[in-house]
């Protein structure tokens, strides 16, 4: 019994001790200018650059490595460890300079040494980041200290924002390591911002200032980027002063109008290169009727897809798979014909269409093609309230110009991986609700549209999509290095693209950042490709007088 | 307890263990899509760089020669590479997020079991009253409350709104303690929510099994005897009828840890808790094929020794049961 008793009291103590812990104030000192960003996935590449293929990576690697150079949404390029490049026609040879005044954290300067090494390694272990370029890199040459020469083996006019999607690592570091993919890079070296303090997978990353930086040293003593798996208790962090700055608000856009409400967040949402479509299987008769595809853009409520399911985050579409924010490439003139009809008389117009084929509707209200096919067809989409949304709202359009669609949802890795994109996907479904959210340079679309050699990853093959003109002038605008020239190709694309209907665009939507501005104020508000705008940002986030 | 029945439930455990194995090998293959477009997140590779990321995760090799090497790994405690996490071991990843999950599952259970004993208990002793309807009426509410609904609650409530909980993680990131008992301290400040959502949430399952068996025990014959014999009422209540009804919330007890664990996915996700619910299903999400098995494996181990102890239990808690 005492037994007993004496277990009851232990049990009270524990659970009286419990509650009293949980509420007591944390006795740490805070220190004064710590900088929290939150994420809402963990980096799979841990602290190894050479890993890195996901956006996460990119978020978490680039405080402390660097690329040679960024690439901003309007498709220009910002010059970071490279100062210049040029190129040499005669030898087929890029030469990149670096600046003179890039170092590691441990005081040594970034060299040609240290960029040779890098994309010499990435191609040797077939390391993920070294692909873009290991195809067409013949070799790579020291020019001096400060220059590294890459001959290639025939031309490739994006060579330089291509080069930019490599981090660079020092070479004392890591020439002793062997595989670099099969290195965990337990402590970090860089050239960037911050040194690494500790890394928690799946927890955090804290990093500390570095005082060498070679473009200034931050504002901010401490920086931790802080993995949530849960996006609104992010958002209420960012309320809450737990943490200072969400690098995409991807997802959350519901609630973006109340934090938007908060004297102390700025919300930045911007047009961004993303375009949200309607991808088609061209497999399945009768898709490759321009004139079934014409109705069913007609008939695509794209007013409302824009307010209702993208919470007004977006823009009508151009039609050329370009967002008007890539200044440099767009075709402007590409505009949706729909956009100044009412929607009533755009579905009318696409029932007259279908009508005018001859296609009529049945008594169950779908229409059947004069060999018999019925256009009854499902949409994919992957398991995001918006893409969902969004997918009804096309299903009950197309259902009043007698198209009937079933909305089928999917784990984004068994859609894209198992279904339409990959190695070993079942190419089983008819239309796919999509979002791409494209580099500026048009070589992406280039690959995507007119693969070489054709693969299953790529949207062309995936999608069963064929036109020789308009992948002549891909290839071809790939390997033009006037640049006039190449942008006359792209934006001649984006008009046949636009004419073909190819996909069916829906919208653009916008992609954005929070910050608090109570302790910082941002000075770098740079128009950056996503996944480097935690590190543009924050570099220049300095602190309130 | 003969030593007969022993070797039984021990050959009969390694029996149900490999039959796990060779099921936990299966299931995360049959699923759609690829590790390797898993892995590279849509980066598209040539199909050389593509072949070199097979051979690197022995995808290449028949599937035969995986299950063995993967058999006779795992009995050496090797789980091999995670593919998410490559080149980590799955065991470092593993052992990193099951002491977080059963932090807040086992404190949890132990308050599903203290509540859920008292309320029963109180409950069956007086079955049909007011009392009673009403710990019923409450219970299966709160138990028919998605638990990923009470844990947003529990967090807006407790986390953004009064400010009492941090609102998530399982302790804060990257700060400096000044000793163990601050560290500590910031943990149970985390883990907080997490355990009183999931007590909150479960302690019904306890209370219902507790009630339901004591009403049925407080029917027997010893216990109008214990009475008669003018024995007093906690001693009535509590040592000859709630131990002799709590067999069956013990054998659920044993169990549900591994349902636990298993189901702290909601919980982790809403409180972004590091644990081991969270990262099954992310390596569901990525196909990380090494890391499902090492965790199912986990999992099947758990359940075999859980029933193991729980028959061990019986032995102690009632004198009847011989083995």
């Amino acid at each position: 019994m005492r037994k007993k008793r004496a277990l009851v009291a232990l049990g009270a103590i524990i659970f009286i001790l419990t509650f009293v812990m949980a509420f007591s104030p944390l006795s740490v000192a805070e220190a004064k200018t710590k900088y929290v960003v939150a994420w809402y996935a963990d980096p799979g590449a841990g602290m190894n650059p050479f890993l890195a293929r996901a956006h996460s990576d990119y978020i978490f690697i680039p405080w402390m490595y660097e690329p040679m150079n960024i690439e901003t949404w309007d498709g220009k390029l910002i010059p970071w460890l490279a100062k210049s490049w040029e190129y040499k026609a005669a030898t087929m040879e890029w030469i990149f300079h670096i600046d003179e005044r890039a170092r590691w954290s441990d005081g040594k300067p970034v060299t040609a040494e240290d960029v040779k090494f890098t994309f010499d390694v990435a191609h040797k272990y077939d390391a993920v980041v070294g692909n873009p370029t290991k195809k067409y890199v013949d070799a790579i040459t020291v020019v001096d200290e400060r220059s590294v020469a890459f001959k290639l083996n025939e031309t490739l006019a994006a060579f330089p924002s291509t080069v930019g999607q490599v981090l660079i690592v020092p070479k004392h570091r890591w020439s002793n390591v062997g595989d670099v993919t099969k290195y965990t890079n337990p402590e970090p070296l860089g050239s960037g911002p911050f040194k690494f303090k500790e890394f928690k997978q799946r927890t955090y990353l804290a990093l500390e200032k570095n005082e060498l930086y070679w473009q200034g040293p931050s504002d901010i003593d401490e920086l931790v980027v802080r993995v949530f798996s849960n996006m609104q208790a992010e958002i209420q962090a960012l309320q809450k002063g737990e943490v200072d700055f969400i690098p995409d608000l991807a997802g959350v856009e519901n609630l973006l109008r109340r934090l938007s409400a908060d004297k102390n967040v700025n919300v930045q949402m911007e047009m961004t290169n993303n375009t949200f479509y309607v991808a088609l299987n061209y497999r399945r008769e009768p898709l490759k009727n321009k004139q079934l595809r014409q109705a069913l853009d007609y008939a695509a409520p794209k007013e409302r897809i824009v307010t209702i399911a993208l919470a007004g985050y977006g823009d009508l579409p151009l039609m050329g798979y370009f967002a008007p924010v890539v200044k440099k490439w767009v075709n402007p003139t590409v505009t949706w014909e729909g956009r100044k009809m009412e929607e009533e008389v755009r579905i009318n117009k696409a029932n007259e269409i279908l009508d005018n084929l001859g296609w009529k509707k049945g008594s169950d209200g779908i229409r059947v093609t004069s060999d018999g096919t019925k256009l009854e067809y499902r949409i994919k989409c992957m398991s995001d309230p918006a893409f969902i949304r969004t997918a009804e709202m096309v299903k009950d359009n197309w259902a009043k110009i007698g198209v009937k669609l079933t909305v089928q949802v999917h784990d984004r890795r068994t859609l894209y991986g198992g279904i339409v994109f990959g190695g070993k996907s079942t190419k089983d479904w008819d239309f796919l609700l999509h979002r791409s959210v494209l580099r500026p340079d048009p070589d992406h679309i280039a690959r995507e549209y007119a693969p070489e050699p054709p693969q299953s990853w790529y949207n062309a093959t995936a999608f069963g999509w064929e036109n020789d003109e308009m992948q002549t002038i891909l290839k071809k605008s790939r390997r033009e290095m006037d640049e006039t020239k190449r942008i006359m190709m792209i934006k001649k694309f984006q008009e046949m693209f636009a004419d073909e209907l190819v996909v069916i665009p829906l919208a653009h939507k916008h992609m954005g950042y929070a910050y608090r501005t109570d302790r910082f104020v941002n000075t770098n508000e740079f128009d950056v490709y996503t996944s480097l705008i935690p590190l543009v940002n924050v570099v220049g986030m300095k602190l309130k007088k | 307890m003969s030593s007969r029945w022993l070797f039984r439930r021990l050959t009969s455990g390694v029996m149900v263990l490999f039959a796990a194995m060779i099921i936990n090998f299966a299931i995360p293959r049959a699923m759609p899509g690829d590790p390797v477009d898993s892995f590279t997140s849509g980066v598209k590779l040539t199909a050389e760089a593509r072949q070199a990321i097979v051979e690197r995760f022995g995808l290449d090799k028949p599937l035969w020669v995986q299950f063995a090497r993967y058999f006779v790994n795992t009995l050496k405690g090797d789980f091999g590479v995670s593919f998410y996490y490559f080149p980590k071991p799955v065991l470092n990843i593993m052992m990193q997020a099951l002491p977080w999950t059963l932090l807040i599952v086992v404190s949890a259970m132990i308050f599903q079991v203290i509540i859920g004993y008292f309320l029963g208990v109180a409950a069956a002793w007086r079955v049909g009253t007011r009392f009673d309807s009403i710990i019923q009426t409450v219970s299966i509410t709160v138990f028919s409350s998605p638990i990923f609904w009470v844990a947003m609650v529990f967090l807006y409530v407790f986390g953004f709104q009064l400010e009492w909980f941090p609102l998530g993680g399982n302790y804060t990131a990257g700060e400096s303690y000044p000793n163990t008992f601050a560290f500590l301290l910031d943990v149970m400040k985390h883990a907080a929510l997490p355990i009183a959502t999931l007590a909150f949430s479960r302690f019904a399952v306890y209370q219902v099994l507790m009630r339901n068996t004591m009403v049925g025990v407080l029917r027997e014959q010893y216990i109008v005897t214990a009475e008669a014999k003018g024995m007093g009422q906690f001693r009535v209540k509590h040592r000859h009828a709630a131990r002799n009804a709590m067999l069956p919330m013990i054998t659920f007890a044993g169990v549900s840890l591994t349902i636990q664990i298993g189901g702290s996915v909601f919980i982790e996700t809403v409180f972004s808790y590091p644990g081991i619910g969270k990262l099954i299903f992310d390596s569901v999400i990525s196909r990380d094929y090494p890391m499902l098995q090492g965790c199912f494996f986990l999992f099947s181990l758990l359940v075999i020794i859980g029933t193991i102890v729980v028959d061990f239990l019986y032995l102690f808690l009632d004198p009847r049961i011989k083995y």
